[in-house]
């Protein structure tokens, strides 16, 4: 259910979907980008870490949780112009189900009345609500054109 | 005039290791429509002398590559001419692999040069797992 600029309300969360992370999701991701750091592909190694096996790389969690976040403006995104602040905060496992609450952070118009600015933080919490992840993104939303006259 | 090669007999080349998972078998299943059941029925290879489903002959051939090792950025005029693989033991999902290249021989015939390498695959268990060569001939620049 996409919303426009003037839904959003500023301090409210918006809960998503949840995402069990799977071992064919890491393999294919770090596959599909050329990863082959030994930490996200090679078990024997990463068993020695201080992580005790492999986890997830912070792209992968990234580009998944932003991706949860879509129907709330998939139909009113104009662009996504920055991101901002991104805080890696637990390691992310197969096996872990994540998920995503969206928090307004502020709003903005701009001088265009059918463009307004959007400043989101995207929360990442695990199954054990442990945040993972943290990042604002700054996205230019559609405004309702009859509500501005 | 002779290319100056960035390689010479003796040198080892090695490919990041990897755990090989079920996605990796689906993937290569998918990719070249191998999908014979021993490498992704689990109850189907259990019925096998292996009890777990098998990696693919030609994907632990094709975890050999050349350009996926350290080498990546020294074998310029390399072309793939030939390459074999003896498969000595089977690979299962959540064996974790690594393969050793070595430049085993350069040589001419009449006006074209060759390198030949040593493959070896191993496992976590330090065991060899696949053993064979590939052999490149050298083409000039140009």
């Amino acid at each position: 259910m996409s919303m426009y600029w003037e839904e959003f309300k500023t301090g409210k969360r918006y809960e998503t979907y949840g995402r069990t992370v799977t071992e064919g999701d890491l393999s294919m991701f770090c596959a599909f980008v050329g990863y082959h750091v030994p930490l996200f592909i090679d078990e024997e190694y990463a068993k020695l870490t201080q992580y005790g096996g492999r986890i997830a790389p912070s792209a992968f969690t990234m580009s998944v949780s932003t991706a949860m976040t879509e129907s709330l403006f998939r139909h009113t995104v104009i662009s996504l112009m920055s991101v901002e602040r991104g805080r890696f905060l637990a390691p992310v496992r197969a096996g872990d189900t994540i998920r995503t609450e969206v928090e307004v952070i502020s709003k903005k118009e701009t001088r265009n009345l059918e463009k307004g600015i959007v400043t989101f933080r995207d929360h990442v919490l695990n199954q054990n609500d442990v945040v993972v992840f943290e990042i604002d993104k700054i996205v230019m939303l559609k405004r309702r054109i009859d509500e501005v006259g | 005039m002779e290319q100056t090669l960035e390689i010479e007999e003796g040198q080892v080349f090695t490919t990041p290791s990897k755990t090989l998972t079920d996605a990796h078998f689906l993937f290569f299943s998918g990719l070249t429509g191998d999908n014979h059941p021993i490498h992704y029925d689990v109850e189907y290879a259990k019925s096998t002398k292996f009890g777990a489903p098998l990696a693919h002959g030609l994907l632990l051939a094709g975890m050999t590559a050349l350009g996926g090792s350290d080498a990546s950025f020294q074998i310029n005029g390399l072309v793939f001419v030939e390459q074999g693989s003896h498969f000595i033991k089977p690979v299962k999902v959540g064996d974790t692999i690594y393969t050793q290249l070595t430049v085993e021989k350069i040589w001419p015939e009449g006006k074209r040069r060759f390198v030949r390498f040593a493959t070896a695959m191993q496992n976590q268990r330090e065991e060899t797992v696949l053993k064979g060569f590939h052999v490149y001939q050298i083409v000039p620049k140009g």
